[in-house]
């Protein structure tokens, strides 16, 4: 029977081993200065290379070349050690000698000296398996050790061993192995076999076996039987039972697109290829959360995608907000679930790609972090009709900002109430000087704070201004302006009557009206970035022309405008209920 | 002769023990001559009859007793729960008539030991200062003598000071040199246990070689510097730095950190940032905060910013979104590493 490829390939010299440099330089070192522990923890995740490197600590302490790298391979101890027949190597599988009995029978031979070698080496693989009496037995032995005996406990899970036993250790601290180490050592291992294989199949190899050496060339070795010429990207999906990145990059297109019918056509062309749904939700939760990386502006590690699909990533990742991306892979998790006996499986998958590409700007509620306002309101307001104008929802980004095909689908659903009255628009706001408009804020806002220092009293001035500076407007509620603030305490300082009256009447002034106010409210961080976005979005766009009442206005608001114009969206009055999104406050 | 090694710092006392036996000779002759016994259950005769024996082809026995002297001094039935070495007073009150006499027989035995015996006292407690084999140790110079070795306390400032001088002694012994902060990382990690100290510093000789230990170096090679790395984590997401939080997280995963451990330290930083907020707005002192919360001051410190940040709401809400995460994990909805990944960008926002 033919050796397996990871047997076969097993690294013979420290130098052969791959990914665990910070171990290598050590042990080789400690090696040639001499300085050997009693005891050494191996830790880390299977296939990174704790046994092949115990093996190769034991046999460059035993290794009887006179001088040159250790160990020689050439030596009797080296070779009998190759081919397993050396006596005072003793790996005891931790899982089945797992009792008392076994660590005392362990204890007995450890005093006997060495056959042939310098040390007798005990390798005692998968140690947390032990029990605690074992692990309590052992420990004695750790403890004072003979001088010819040296220990390696490996384990895949450290976090189970007792402290005592890892305190009497040396320990070393397995890596996984990155993954263009795993493709550099497939294609060694694949030229020296005479494998044919294609470097996309070996990364895709490598992929999935997430750091662990010996999955992946325990994948090689299969695929290299299957008894085709050469290994290619297709055969190992095929074996991995994985989709290949393409179709999912095509779907994620189709997202960003707003296409449905096109994403849904695709869905329905993978599932009838005979892909099973929920392999096909996963694998897109998996792109997702790839997005996610290049997003962040790392490098899509995990997706062997090569550089085409890489440039594709991330003009998606471009084009895509952390939010959507996040609300996808809500929907997709969500998805995952629900296809579990679901009758027809792609049936979830389907529904939330039509959610995330019909609804794609779910309105983050931002009523939800907005506190009370407890001040009065300063200035009294005649109707809270001008709470309804769509013009003065909250909006998040109003800013006209480039096309965003996410955000390009119309909103379908209009408030039930589309039916209401026609006049109600009309009446929002009494005509009159006390109009203030919320892009006339935003563009002279900044110059309005800087202007705060030449009022007097000065001090007080200065101090509004410290205040002003880190709040942001939010929106204009007829003459009012309302400002967000960070806290509690700032909203508090911005409503006492003095900063207000100085405030206020520097506001107006550079807003050109006889009269505003403001009212401050506290906001969470995140809304407060918005407005602030929002805000430097408007303060290099033309100033607004003066508009004398909100109907007006309505038309010539610049998200309005982008939405009839170019969305070919409607403007229809709704009903003046309260939206949701809108402060609490009730006159 | 023979010795008292007592303290807390068992590391120091046995090597001061391993330097004894060097002394006597080579070691299989003085494991031949070597006999130890367990001072909870050894009697006088047992213990005389080891140190009364001529040495078996060396020049010296060695006779090890764990624990025996500790033993005279531990609380009567009068005073439990009072061994404290401090406890001068009660030391002279032996715990029964029998303990008693056991204890006179020893002291007068001791200074007739055999000059080829060497009789180790090994006592994991300091002794009291008026304990009367202290006392006898000064009468008798010539046969007995006793080392205290007491572990640095890195809670205090002296003992801060020791500790580090204590690594940079022993890196030197290694022949190595660790520069400043890559002393305060080990004392930040490690604390006072000098085992594991020296373990590491073993490793970090042999990895540096002829340059100098640096920070870098021990958040390599030393297992628990990942702790420290969750909260390099935590950090980064408390500022919104989000490509910082994923490379992080990313970083702990390769370095074959498990996902739910990621997660239960996660989740343990924002307890602590909860239970730390409600306190502070309940109008406790940051130094009280730590009192209640056992934790150190200065962890508490690096988090109490963090804290006040946000507002209680939205600490609560961070604490939804990682129950929600649990969730799914165990439920299997998820990926724990991708659960982890949403996690992340999902607080960073």
């Amino acid at each position: 029977m033919a050796q397996a490829l990871y047997r076969k390939w097993r690294s013979q010299t420290f130098d052969e081993v791959v990914g665990q440099e910070h171990v290598v330089r050590t042990l080789t070192s400690a090696l040639a200065q001499g300085r050997i522990a009693h005891a050494y923890l191996f830790a880390g995740p299977r296939g990174t290379g704790k046994t092949t490197m115990a093996r190769l600590l034991a046999k460059a302490v035993n290794c009887l070349a006179e001088d040159g790298p250790k160990p020689c391979n050439q030596c009797a101890v080296c070779q009998a050690l190759n081919e397993g027949r050396l006596l005072d190597l003793i790996e005891i599988d931790g899982a089945s000698n797992r009792g008392i009995d076994e660590v005392r029978t362990l204890r007995e031979q450890v005093n006997f000296s060495p056959n042939v070698a310098r040390y007798k080496v005990y390798i005692i693989d998968e140690v947390h398996m032990l029990t605690p009496e074992a692990f309590n037995a052992l420990l004695k032995t750790l403890e004072e050790p003979p001088a010819h005996v040296i220990f390696v406990l490996a384990t895949t899970e450290v976090h189970k061993l007792p402290p005592t036993i890892i305190s009497r250790c040396q320990r070393f601290d397995f890596r996984r192995i990155p993954l263009d180490l795993i493709v550099g050592r497939l294609r060694f291992i694949a030229d020296a076999e005479g494998i044919k294989a294609d470097q996309d199949a070996l990364e895709l190899i490598a992929r999935s076996a997430t750091g662990s050496m010996r999955d992946a060339i325990s994948l090689l070795d299969q695929l290299s039987s299957y008894g085709s010429d050469s290994i290619t990207r297709e055969l190992v999906q095929a074996m991995l039972g994985a989709v290949s990145v393409e179709p999912l990059a095509d779907l994620l297109d189709d997202v960003v697109q707003g296409d449905l019918k096109g994403a849904l056509g695709l869905v329905a062309q993978l599932v009838d290829q005979g892909l099973d749904p929920r392999q096909l939700t996963a694998e897109l939760l998996d792109y997702v959360r790839d997005l996610l990386q290049v997003k962040a502006g790392n490098p899509p590690s995990l997706t062997a995608a090569g550089a085409q699909t890489e440039a594709r990533m991330r003009a998606q990742a471009e084009a895509l907000r952390v939010e959507d991306l996040l609300r996808l892979s809500r929907l997709l998790t969500q998805a995952s679930l629900e296809i579990k006996g679901n009758i027809l499986p792609q049936l979830p998958l389907e529904l939330a790609l039509t959610e995330a590409i019909v609804k794609p700007e779910a309105a983050p509620a931002p009523a939800q972090s907005v506190q009370p306002a407890q001040q009065p309101k300063p200035a009294p307001r005649p109707a809270p009709a001008p709470a309804a104008t769509p013009r003065q929802e909250p909006k998040p980004q109003p800013a006209p900002q480039e096309p965003q095909p996410v955000a390009a689908q119309p909103r379908r659903e209009q408030p039930a109430a589309a039916s209401a009255p026609a006049a109600a628009p009309a009446s929002t706001a009494p005509a009159g000087e006390g109009i203030v408009d919320l892009d006339a804020v935003h563009h002279r806002w900044d110059e309005f704070v800087e202007n705060l220092r030449t009022r007097t009293p000065r001090t007080l001035a200065l101090s509004v201004q410290a205040l002003l500076r880190s709040g942001a407007p939010l929106r204009v509620e007829g003459d009012v302006v309302v400002v967000g603030f960070p806290s509690e305490f700032h909203r508090h300082k911005a409503n006492e009557n003095a900063a207000k009256a100085l405030a206020e009447k520097a506001l107006a002034e550079a807003l050109g009206v006889a009269h505003c106010a403001i009212r401050g409210v506290v906001v969470s961080p995140q809304e407060l970035k918005a407005a602030e976005a929002a805000r430097a979005g408007k303060k290099y766009a033309a100033p607004p022309k003066p508009t004398p009442n909100a109907a007006v206005s309505e038309a010539t608001d610049p998200v309005i405008q982008y939405a009839t114009n170019d969305l070919g969206a409607v403007a229809k009055p709704i009903a003046p209920e309260k939206p949701s999104s809108v402060e609490e406050e009730t006159p | 002769m023979f010795y008292i090694f007592d303290g807390d710092d068992d590391f120091s006392r046995d090597e001061a023990l391993a330097a004894l036996k060097a002394q006597l000779g080579p070691a299989d002759i003085v494991s031949l001559n070597t006999s130890v016994f367990d001072g909870a259950s050894v009697s006088l005769d047992e213990l005389r009859h080891a140190c009364d024996s001529i040495p078996f082809f060396g020049d010296a026995r060695l006779v090890i007793v764990n624990g025996l002297l500790a033993r005279f001094h531990a609380p009567g039935r009068k005073k439990a729960g009072a061994a404290e070495p401090g406890e001068g007073e009660d030391a002279d009150e032996p715990a029964s008539g029998a303990h008693k006499e056991y204890r006179t027989r020893l002291l007068e035995y001791l200074p007739m030991l055999p000059d080829t015996t060497r009789l180790v006292f090994l006592e994991s407690v300091l002794l009291p200062s008026k304990s009367p084999f202290v006392a006898l140790v000064a009468q008798h110079p010539d046969k007995g003598r006793r080392q205290a070795f007491s572990l640095p306390n890195p809670r205090s400032r002296d003992g801060l000071g020791e500790l580090a001088a204590w690594i940079r002694t022993r890196a030197k012994a290694k022949g190595a040199r660790i520069d400043a902060p890559a002393v305060d990382a080990l004392i930040d990690l490690i604390g006072n246990d000098l085992r594991l100290l020296d373990s590491e510093l073993e490793k970090l000789a042999a990895y540096c070689g002829e340059s100098p230990i640096t920070l870098a170096d021990v958040r390599q090679l030393v297992p628990l510097a990942r702790e420290a790395v969750v909260w390099d984590l935590i950090d980064a997401i408390a500022q919104k730095r989000l490509r910082a939080a994923l490379d992080t997280l990313r970083r702990l995963l390769n370095e074959g950190e498990p996902a739910l451990r990621i997660f239960g330290l996660m989740v343990s930083e924002y307890r602590l940032l909860i239970q730390a907020r409600t306190l502070a707005d309940q109008g406790y002192t940051d130094d009280r905060i730590a009192t209640r919360l056992k934790v150190h001051p200065w962890r508490l410190r690096q988090r109490m910013d963090a804290a006040r940040r946000g507002s209680a709401e939205s600490l609560k809400a961070t604490y939804r979104l990682l129950l929600q995460t649990d969730t799914e994990i165990k439920t299997g909805v998820q990926e724990p590493e991708a659960a982890l990944e949403f996690l992340v960008a999902n607080l960073c926002r």
